[in-house]
């Protein structure tokens, strides 16, 4: 425990990681509140660029904009009633209410508080739970592991798409073939490889992350009607400090939000959208005042912002205890971590020792420079709103250019940007989530290993899987979100031919 | 939508019948070579091919039997399927023929002034935005960061 803090301190202390992460969470909260730029395209963006620094850095720049990026969004969904990223939808409902009211700085110093205790519950469930369950995770066998992995690849396809399951394992089942492209670890032989000498060593997962979530962003923004410029905002900034009392006079609901997004953050795929929106619908049943949801109530801002801002941290758990991330900026962070050589899952503890303290330590940071750079950004931020979004296009697209060539320094990437680009840009339209693509393409060839590896431990025999609770279990939960999905189609149906 | 997502779930069935294809080569390589099929690596994408069909095959039939909503106006699509055309043409001429012809700055500027001007129509607002963006990538990632640019 001891060298735990003493880890988390050092690194607190070195003045080139604060600066990291408070410019990271700054940029964060940007990039959330402009509408039409999310969280994960943000982490997606910068990973490139972030990879190709030290670990801490890399930790500090996604960590950062991952945590600014999910309060962000509420801040356009209070002043301009245009949720910055789908997290905010639900803030935006009362939010707005209170900007017409000319409340706009009380509402979005509320959200600013209920996000930093929402973050600050999910550095307290990091801290302590993560040790823990990461003991229970070295008793798990390969079968497990291969289960496990399904069954978070195949959550995250039915719990991500929003017309249909199907559409989400699709996207779940491309990923994972696209992580069998390269050299096999088993075999040692070439699978997929089209002839393609760039190919052996595996498709590149950046580019992919860059190209399904930065470049349709790009396309689809010259595609759809522009949003309006904000308006000018008449209000009062010098409000009383009567957040602080607002809050804790609602600490019930903030405890209670807080466990929604924890719970709802360590399902894979879930994240910080469906949490918020969840936390919100509990906070209009247990409240006292029902009836002033969606016309100012204090509790329909806080409860949604502290559930978003609590699933960061719950994501970043089964994501270093199992290797298995709970949402789509926690998958782009796993892939960076890879790319340094850091494996997370139940032996992370043991290779790499200081990493959870760092982890903590980062998201502790980022939970302060929120609340100081949430403050400082408030009006800058009304002017950065009214910069048409045309003008930051092109960053993002040359961002996104830089940071997949920054990986491996091979013009090649290019070619893999540019065909995930089309293949997002058309998902996108289609309505597949990319989501379960990355977690597949993440996930894909640990999955693999880990099934011939039990199939090769146990003699061909399949029953491996069936004979131990863990893999039992999850192998169970698959089966259950098939039937489902089954079922779900074979009633729509059997509606759809009644006269 | 409808048309559309039954032409995907074919398209995706002819995928996972050539990935179906190519996994039982390697299944087949791998029992020639005398291990069990067990070793294979075309074990594991064989069955990801099978779900894929399955996957595809009920995504025709569930469109098969809806029926179709409305859709979006053919003026508004084919203005936006040619937006994204020019869009995505004009990343490629970026990436494929500036780059490795003319320096990073200047290949940048001349990118990121096309796409505003896709955008706000303007040509002076589009060139000097383009340019003090690229003046700006340049500054930040080739001498602060010190990243290798393309």
């Amino acid at each position: 425990m001891e060298h735990f803090f003493h880890s988390m301190f050092a690194l607190m202390a070195q003045p080139d990681t604060l600066l990291v992460v408070f410019c990271a969470t700054i940029l964060g909260i940007v990039i959330g509140a402009l509408p039409g730029l999310s969280t994960t395209m943000g982490v997606a963006m910068l990973v490139g660029i972030a990879s190709a620094m030290p670990v801490e850095y890399t930790l500090g720049i996604l960590v950062g904009v991952f945590v600014g990026g999910v309060y962000g969004g509420s801040i356009s969904a209070i002043l301009l009633n245009i949720p910055g990223t789908p997290s905010a939808a639900a803030t935006a409902l009362d939010g707005y209410v209170f900007c017409r009211k000319g409340e706009a700085p009380f509402a979005i110093r509320v959200t600013r508080l209920a996000s930093v205790i929402g973050t600050l519950f999910g550095v307290i469930v990091l801290a302590t739970f993560t040790p823990l369950l990461g003991e229970v995770a070295l008793l798990f066998t390969s079968g497990d592991f291969f289960a496990l992995g399904l069954m978070g690849v195949a959550m995250c396809g039915s719990l991500s798409s929003e017309e249909s399951s199907v559409k989400g394992w699709i996207s779940a089942l491309l990923g994972m073939f696209v992580a069998m492209m390269g050299l096999d670890d088993i075999e040692g032989v070439q699978r997929f490889t089209l002839g393609l000498p760039d190919l052996f060593s595996g498709v590149s997962l950046i580019p992919v992350m860059m190209g399904l979530y930065a470049i349709p962003e790009v396309a689809l923004h010259y595609c759809r009607p522009h949003r309006e410029a904000a308006e000018t905002i008449r209000t009062n900034f010098n409000t009383a400090g009567r957040v602080l009392k607002t809050v804790l006079k609602k600490i019930r609901l903030v405890f209670q939000s807080a466990c929604i997004g924890i719970g709802l953050g360590i399902l894979p795929g879930v994240g910080e959208d469906v949490s918020a929106w969840v936390a919100y619908d509990m906070a209009k049943k247990t409240s006292a005042t029902p009836e002033k949801f969606g016309k100012g109530s204090v509790e329909g801002i806080i409860a949604p912002e502290v559930a978003n801002n609590a699933g960061v941290g719950g994501a970043l758990v089964p994501m270093l205890v199992l290797g298995i991330p709970g949402s789509p900026p926690a998958a782009i962070l796993l892939g960076a971590l890879m790319l340094h050589g850091i494996q997370p899952g139940p032996m992370l503890g043991v290779e790499h020792p200081e990493f959870l303290a760092h982890m903590v330590a980062i998201l502790f940071l980022a939970m302060v420079f929120l609340f100081i750079g949430a403050h400082l950004i408030l009006r800058p931020m009304l002017y950065i709103l009214k910069i048409p979004l045309a003008y930051l296009m092109p960053i993002i697209a040359c961002l996104a250019v830089i940071g997949a060539y920054a990986i491996n320094l091979s013009r090649f990437d290019f070619v893999i940007l540019f065909v995930a680009g089309v293949v997002g840009f058309l998902m996108r339209l289609m309505k597949y989530s990319p989501a379960p693509m990355v977690l597949g393409m993440i996930l894909g060839k640990m999955i693999d290993v880990k099934f011939r590896s039990t199939l090769i431990y146990n003699d061909g025999h399949l029953s491996a899987f069936f004979t131990n609770p863990v893999s039992c279990a999850a192998l169970v939960v698959i089966v259950l979100l098939f039937a489902r999905t089954l079922l779900h189609g074979l009633k729509r149906n059997a509606k759809g031919k009644r006269p | 939508m409808r048309l559309a997502n039954i032409a995907t779930g074919a398209f995706l069935l002819a995928l996972a019948s050539a990935i179906l294809l190519g996994a039982l080569d390697l299944v087949a390589g791998t029992l020639e070579r005398g291990l069990p099929w067990y070793h294979s690596s075309g074990i594991f994408p064989a069955f990801l091919a099978l779900a894929l069909a399955f996957c595809s095959l009920k995504l025709m039939v569930e469109n098969i039997r809806r029926k179709d909503g409305p859709g979006a106006s053919p003026a508004s699509a084919w203005h936006s399927a040619k937006m994204a055309c020019g869009i995505f043409a004009w990343l490629a001429f970026y990436m494929f023929c500036l780059l490795p012809a003319i320096s990073y700055f200047a290949a940048t500027a001349i990118f990121a002034s096309g796409l505003i001007l896709f955008g706000v129509r303007k040509l002076m607002p589009s060139l000097l935005a383009g340019t003090g963006t690229s003046a700006i990538l340049y500054l930040i990632f080739a001498k602060a960061a010190f990243l290798p640019l393309p």
